[in-house]
């Protein structure tokens, strides 16, 4: 008897991760001009990204990242950038980015201001308006340490500020670190998962921390901490491209459709403003703990 | 067009001032030509004579016919009267000196009458063996045309005019009682009924009027006891409640195996779960594949979709209301229970007998026991699920009843990991806790009332402790939940029988804790973390069943709700009506509206039903949910009640309904690191966002409830649509779970004593699922922060909420019982089931993958329960 219930019990338990059928009637994706631009005015230049999108049942997918890149960007778009003084830029296309661009010392960002941005595609009109926040977050502080991660202990980069009070805030939280006095030229990234994404959830003003995953502390590190209070469209449409692609499996993740500001048919994307404090501190280095 | 309606407008009013003229005129006649003869006087002196004479003298006297009834007065009776200058009314009061006896004029002639003493019969309905009180029994006296239904407690009172009856007393599952009564008295009597045998060798034809749907004035609710879903099939042989009611039309299952239930679509934290009178706020077992209520500690289930009465609110879209037993109060009996997954065992028995009784009855599931032995020594892992329910009765005295009642329900993962000095122990817990304290107290033989105290708690707790070399440890432990203390009065009066009022108060005060977080990091800095939310939620409501006359009756209700965080309070009055007019005698159309208040909420980022999702408040800046739900249907009821057949047409429309924003809660349940996760970083405060639903749909239920094959057939066509300002870019969309075809065929079919055979068979059409089908270049490109793209420039996306419809779900499930009585009379049941007969592949999800890097994406349904066969066993003693 034993052995028969193990079984069953071993394929309900054991045996769904193959339970899976083919589906011919699939839900095409859409054709669509997708126009991304992000503005600050702590940004050295005003970038946005303008491409194409496919459906994701579409051949040509087994192209490498860049190729990917490469095969949906739209380089001939006219892209404009105006002001409330309806004073406007072009910005060109830059092939090395793949941005549309201009230095920000040409068109200045200021904070509380609305621009407007038009862009022009495929025979066909986007327009789009945003204003830039007027408060950023004021002080950051970091330190170093260990924390437990499934089982593992890793070394630990806590970024912890104050949440920008009056108003509900969206935050990213970033920081790129390398051994002071090092010669290598790539920084690498300090690694936050999903508590890059912050929210003032634990009540306005109160403090905001983030813990990212660090190596290399047992010596003196470099860190730049990054914080960005931005508007919630950002958020969310950069939350969707962090979670999206990799829980596809997941039957309990409802995917994030990202926002949408961009007028204008067959257009899709965000035009919104952030502000960015950026931070550079010296920390360690600190004990290691047997076993590292 | 304006003119003519102002013409017919005119007209109409025209009509309308006529009508009163003659009412009122005719009234104001009638009136005067009554009060001028009784108010004439007379003079009248006599001595010694009889009523007979005195009548005649005044006839002739006042040239009027005097009709009686000699069956109503004795006009042999001699008295003596005095009367000078007095009216003709006093005259006659002075002969007939009780208020029992009338007069009324018509035209030429007076008529002396006599109004029926009414007296009151009460007491309390119950189960022969068990003393078991019945809710739901049918008293009802043919002569009269009049009836009515005991509480849930089993009492009942019917004021009835004096003299014989017949009182007729009927059960679906018991044996009718015929009792002749000489009423002269208000009496009391406690009837016992015995239960039918449960293999029908016939059709038993009663007259069970009461119980019938064309004879009641509540319409979209429907009552299930425990014989039905013991009968049903289920997947893993668990007898399930909760599975019973989603094969009704117009209540909906969410994904496969799941006892979410949807109901005229709404949510599931829209279903009020009341066990004993508490709340239950998490009733799912294993994600769902459960529910929580073990069927053999359940004495009914009632479930109302629409019409809601005033004593229930607080949940927008349903009322589930589940009472456990009471306890077999003359003598020891149990049941024992074994099947795949779960063992059961249900003890209960007197305590003093005829006074006091227990029960109690306990399940747990030892899949984790018999995976033991696969387990390795570096890795454990084990999840198992328990529930408890315990209860006592005791009968204090004819007057005064205590009940005490809970529920200890407990999931639990746990999963131990050992590697070299590294030990790992992770653990999730989730369950509830109900307390009830009752007590019945009988005024009058009119008046019932009956006191709660009322505990219930959920929580949902996330604990991971690492240990390693040198003593370096870490603890992190999450835990979101809610802990309710309620007390509520609640009282039914019966003045008549063509009224039956129900009428309370009561008060819930919500302990929230949407989040705790307690970390301990290995350097040993502690981080505490406690949200906390406390609110006071209040009801005073009154409700009345009235039956206007034979064809024509209504159920009026009103509450009043109220709730309290912090400065803010709501108060909101909801009004409830239902009404019923009858076509035919066994024909009743119904129509109802209610408006319910909803003022806490569960947010849900899967509409699972998951541990993860949260209760919260409603607070300053949350506002209640709010619905208004109007129904229209008939009832009929033919072949002796045999069979009874409703449609209902229902269009629910849903105020600041609240959902997450997207992104806003990312539900991860691979590990516990995601979990925790999802906790951490779910922004309730942010994250929300409020908007509208519609609902609208028609419901067909036919159903067969006695003889050898009982069962139904349920068809529901539905729609129902959301629209929020955040979501979908504030365009309206389809629900997740809008399913436009419902439809289920259910049968028992019982053709010996020995055997039951059953069988379901189910169609819904396909869910609607989100899936991203558009890929474009992430947005992280252009943004000053590293990697915020998760290493990866593609966006996965799709434009509209809900864009995928799924495909159809069917499936057909069969069960047979071997039922055998032993020697020692203990009946000991085989029961085997067989899940998904024809092994349909159903949908649970979708999910686009694609074989290898280069080969193009594939949409792929993943189907989790294809053909699976149960078996259990049973022994009551």
């Amino acid at each position: 008897m034993k052995p028969y219930i193990l079984l069953i019990i071993g394929f309900i338990v054991l045996g769904c991760d193959d339970l899976k059928e083919e589906i011919r009637n699939r839900p095409e994706g859409e054709k669509l001009v997708l126009i991304n631009g992000f503005l600050s005015p702590e940004e050295e230049i005003i970038k946005v990204e303008v491409s194409k999108t496919i459906s994701v049942f579409d051949k040509p997918l087994q192209l490498q990242q860049a190729d990917f890149v490469n095969t949906l960007i739209i380089k001939d778009a006219v892209v404009v950038i105006k002001n409330e003084n309806q004073e406007e830029v072009e910005l060109s296309y830059s092939s090395d980015s793949k941005l549309y661009q201009i230095a920000s010392s040409e068109f200045l960002i200021e904070p509380g201001k609305r621009y407007t941005l038009n862009v022009s595609t495929e025979g066909k009109e986007f327009k789009a308006t945003c204003v830039i926040p007027v408060t950023k977050t004021e002080s950051i502080s970091a330190a170093i340490g260990f924390r437990a991660v499934d089982g593992a202990v890793v070394e630990n980069l806590n970024v912890s500020f104050d949440d920008i009070k009056g108003e509900n805030n969206f935050y990213i939280v970033g920081a790129l670190f390398n051994v002071t006095n090092s010669i290598e030229e790539n920084r690498s990234v300090v690694n936050f998962d999903i508590e890059r994404f912050a929210t003032d959830v634990n009540g306005d003003g109160l403090g905001i921390s983030a813990n990212g995953t660090i190596s290399n502390t047992s010596e003196s590190l470099e860190v730049t901490v990054k914080v960005a209070n931005v508007d919630e469209l950002i958020y969310t449409t950069l939350k969707a491209s962090f979670l999206n692609k990799d829980q596809t499996s997941n039957p309990f993740f409802q995917p994030i459709i990202p926002p949408n500001n961009i007028e204008g048919e067959g257009g899709y994307g965000v035009f919104a403003g952030f502000r960015l404090l950026e931070k550079t501190m010296t920390l360690g280095p600190i004990q290691s703990l047997d076993g590292f | 067009m304006q003119k003519s309606n102002c013409r017919f407008n005119f007209l109409v009013r025209i009509k309308v001032i006529r009508v009163l003229f003659v009412v009122l005129f005719i009234g104001e006649f009638s009136g005067y030509t009554q009060e001028e003869i009784l108010d004439q006087k007379i003079n009248l002196v006599k001595e010694n004579v009889s009523i007979a004479s005195v009548l005649g003298e005044l006839e002739t006297k006042l040239d009027f016919t005097i009709g009686y009834s000699d069956s109503a007065i004795d006009i042999s009776k001699i008295i003596s009267i005095n009367a000078k200058e007095k009216t003709l009314a006093k005259v006659l009061r002075n002969l007939f000196p009780s208020k029992l006896y009338q007069f009324k004029v018509l035209g030429k002639k007076l008529l002396i009458y006599k109004r029926p003493k009414k007296y009151t019969i009460s007491g309390y309905i119950s189960e022969k063996v068990s003393q078991e009180y019945l809710g739901s029994v049918s008293i009802y006296i043919p002569e009269l045309n009049t009836g009515t239904t005991t509480n849930d407690y089993g009492f009942y009172s019917l004021s009835i005019p004096e003299g014989n009856h017949q009182i007729l007393i009927s059960f679906v599952g018991y044996k009718n009682i015929k009792k002749n009564i000489d009423l002269t008295s208000d009496i009391t009597i406690n009837i016992n009924l015995e239960p039918e045998t449960e293999y029908l060798d016939e059709i038993i034809i009663s007259s069970d009027q009461e119980t019938s749907k064309s004879q009641i004035t509540q319409m979209s609710s429907e009552k299930l006891n425990p014989s039905f879903f013991e009968d049903i099939p289920t997947i893993l042989g668990e007898k399930d409640a909760i599975k019973t009611l989603q094969l009704l039309p117009g209540i909906q299952s969410g994904s496969e195996g799941s006892t979410g239930f949807y109901v005229r679509g709404g949510t599931p934290d829209q279903n009020l779960i009341i066990l004993d009178e508490a709340t239950v706020y998490n009733s799912n077992h294993l994600f769902g594949i459960f529910s929580i209520f073990n069927g053999d500690a359940i004495k009914s289930v009632e479930i109302f979709k629409g019409g809601f009465p005033a004593r229930y609110g607080g949940r927008l879209s349903s009322v589930v209301k589940i009472n456990t037993k009471n306890g077999n109060k003359e003598k020891f009996a149990g049941k024992a229970n074994i099947s795949l997954i779960s063992s059961s065992l249900l003890l209960e028995g007197p305590i003093k007998k005829g006074k006091t009784s227990f029960v109690i009855s306990g399940r747990r599931t030892y899949a984790d026991l018999l995976l033991l032995p696969l387990m390795t020594k570096e890795e454990k892992l084990a999840y198992y699920f328990t529930d408890v329910n315990a209860k006592l009765h005791h009968v204090i005295n004819d007057k005064n009843k205590l009940y005490w009642s809970t529920y200890y329900g407990q999931d639990k993962y746990r999963n131990r990991t050992v590697f070299e000095n590294e030990r790992s122990k992770q653990k999730i817990l989730w369950g509830n806790i109900t307390s009830t304290l009752r007590w019945n107290h009988e005024f009058n033989n009119k008046l019932f009332s009956n006191t709660s105290l009322i505990f219930s708690n959920y929580k949902f707790t996330v604990s991971k402790d690492d240990r390693g070399g040198a003593n370096r440890s870490s603890t992190f432990k999450t835990s979101s939940g809610i802990n309710d203390y309620g007390i509520k009065f609640d009282f039914n009066y019966y003045p008549t029988p063509n009224h039956t009022f129900r009428f309370g108060i009561g008060s819930t005060y919500h302990d929230f804790t949407p989040k705790e977080i307690n970390i301990k990091n290995i350097n040993d800095d502690e981080i505490v973390n406690t949200q906390k939310i406390k609110t006071l939620e209040s009801a005073i409501y009154i409700e009345d069943d009235w039956r206007i006359n034979d064809k024509i009756s209504i159920y009026p209700g009103l509450r009043f709700s109220h709730f309290q965080h912090k400065s803010k309070s709501y108060f909101k009055p909801e009004m409830r009506l239902s009404a019923a007019y009858k076509l035919y005698p066994l024909l009743t159309l119904k129509a109802s509206y209610a408006r319910m208040n909803q003022y806490i909420h569960r947010l849900s980022n899967s509409g699972l039903g998951l541990p993860t999702d949260l209760w919260v408040s409603s607070t300053e800046r949350l506002k209640p949910q709010l619905s208004e739900q109007i129904a229209l249907g008939i009832a009929k009821d033919f072949k002796n009640n045999v069979y009874g057949l409703t449609i209902e047409g229902y269009y629910k429309k849903m105020d600041d309904i609240i959902a997450f924003k997207e992104g806003a809660s990312f539900a991860g349940l691979e590990s516990v690191r995601e979990i925790t996760g999802s906790i951490r970083t779910v922004d309730f405060v942010n994250g929300i966002t409020t908007g509208k639903g519609w609902a609208y749909g028609t419901e067909f239920l036919l159903r067969k409830k006695k003889g050898k094959l009982t069962g139904w057939l349920g068809y529901t066509l539905s729609w129902s649509q959301r629209q929020f300002k955040d979501l979908n870019g504030g365009k309206i969309f389809n629900e997740r779970y809008d399913r436009r075809h419902d439809f289920s065929i259910v049968g028992i079919y019982k053709p010996s004593k020995r055997i039951t055979i059953s069988g379901n068979w189910l169609f819904a059409s396909g869910i609607n699922y989100n899936l991203p089908n558009t890929l474009g270049v992430a947005a992280g490109n252009n943004f000053p922060i590293e990697d915020v793209n998760n290493n990866d420039n593609i966006l996965l996306f799709n434009t509209e909420k809900n864009n995928f419809k799924g495909e159809n779900f069917h499936r057909l499930d069969l069960g047979i019982q071997f039922h055998k009585i032993t020697k020692r009379n203990r009946e000991r049941t085989w029961g085997f089931s067989f899940y998904n007969v024809y092994a349909r592949k159903n949908p649970f999800y979708y999910e686009i993958s694609s074989e290898n890097q280069n080969s193009p994406n594939v949409l792929y349904r993943r189907y989790l329960f294809q053909f699976l066969p149960s078996f259990n066993y049973s022994l009551k003693f």
